[in-house]
């Protein structure tokens, strides 16, 4: 009878250690989800915010595009990390420009995409958006993919925005992949052969200035007809000269 | 006495023509027999490698800086997981840097493609590529062009 005795002992020791064990394993598995729901809430918020954005200046945006970019630009610029973003995209380059340069792009590049994004999710309507929550464990505690779906006329473009915590330990988009296309990489190479382009004269600031004017300017009209996308590229060239204006404002 | 130089000499061809083929089968597959003792391994995650091979070469701006050393799959979250061996002392790549999946010509081998990035910290060995570009499917390509024609 004294085995047995003797058995309880390390067992309600074992039971102890084990449950240790497991508070210690999922205690920081649990934060680590709870981060990951914080960067999705984060994303959904600002969805809907941009969604009603959008709703609003379905009446406006033709006679007034620069007040829809200058809300989108308000509404965004606390949740992507712009410059960051920005830097990554000018990445080799950035280390021999001087800070100007850097600016210069970081405001250009900036423009350019609230212009370019904000123009594609005006033609946006009868779809959904839903985020597909992540069930799986972060790979990194500061980083986080949040997975979206946007549906928009008959088709499904998966969305994945890579964010990460900053200093202050909120969560900023830091590049965005759009149906498997790495936008921050595909930017990081035009830019590239951008600056090498003989067009330039290897001047950085004509690069920069003709970089981010060319990417302005990619049509946005998605096969809706010949009137959509000619609206598109006119209003687009029309918000090229209101964003130079917002820019000289402030 | 003559016929035995004249077989001596056929044999010694025959058997620098094997060595020829051997060398010539090593350097074709790439296999490294001079080992390089200062390389570093950094990671890097695709969601699509499309028939990356081992020993693939790792360039940057063209420039062989590396090969693939190891492809595995990662069933936790569905993607490859490939290991590249970088020549040299870590130092050298920045955080930010990116890799790609490339095709070499039109249609020949993948490789892996390294674009630089701005920080100032670098990456060590054993660290993680954070943008990566995995291969463009063409068949992928194909159905995405077809769906869009069926909806216009």
């Amino acid at each position: 009878m004294a085995p047995s005795k003797n058995d309880t002992k390390p067992s309600i020791l074992r039971i102890n250690l084990l449950r240790m064990l497991a508070f210690t394993l999922i205690f920081p598995a649990l934060s680590a989800s709870a981060q990951i729901r914080e960067a999705e809430d984060l994303v959904e918020k600002t969805t809907a915010e941009m969604l009603d954005l959008i709703e609003e200046a379905k009446v406006y945006v033709d006679e007034d595009p620069d007040r829809f970019y200058v809300a989108v630009e308000a509404l965004l610029n606390p949740v992507i990390d712009f410059p960051r973003f920005a830097r990554s995209v000018m990445a080799a380059h950035y280390k021999r420009a001087t800070p100007e340069q850097r600016d210069r792009f970081a405001e250009g590049f900036k423009w350019s995409l609230v212009r370019t994004y904000a123009l594609a999710l005006t033609e946006f309507n009868d779809g959904g958006v839903n985020i597909i929550p992540s069930d799986r464990p972060a790979k990194r505690p500061d980083r986080a993919s949040v997975k979206q779906e946007i549906r928009s006329a008959g088709e499904v473009y998966p969305v994945i925005y890579s964010m990460a915590l900053n200093k202050e330990g909120e969560w900023r988009v830091m590049n965005i992949i759009i149906n498997g296309i790495n936008m921050g990489l595909t930017y990081r190479n035009q830019f590239a052969s951008a600056v090498k382009d003989p067009v330039y004269g290897g001047d950085m600031d004509r690069a920069i200035d003709g970089w981010v004017a060319s990417l302005g300017a990619i049509d946005t009209g998605n096969g809706k007809g010949e009137d959509a996308s000619g609206a598109v590229s006119a209003s687009s060239a029309a918000g090229a000269t209101a964003a130079g204006s917002t820019e000289g404002a402030l | 006495m003559r016929m035995r130089t004249v077989e001596i000499s056929v044999g010694a061809f025959v058997l620098a023509g094997a060595l020829a083929l051997i060398f010539l089968a090593v350097k074709v597959s790439g296999v490294n027999l001079a080992q390089g003792s200062d390389s570093y391994v950094v990671q890097a995650r695709f969601d699509d490698v499309a028939g990356l091979r081992l020993r693939a070469k790792v360039s940057m701006a063209g420039v062989t800086v590396g090969r693939v050393a190891g492809i595995e799959v990662d069933m936790v979250y569905g993607e490859a997981l490939v290991s590249l061996e970088i020549h040299g002392e870590p130092g050298n790549l920045s955080l930010d840097t990116g890799a790609q999946i490339l095709t070499e010509g039109i249609l020949g081998a993948r490789y892996v493609s390294l674009l630089p990035g701005a920080d100032e910290e670098t990456l060590a060995d054993g660290d993680f590529i954070e943008e990566t570009q995995g291969a463009l499917v063409l068949e992928n390509l194909v159905g995405d062009l077809i769906t869009r024609l069926g909806s216009s």
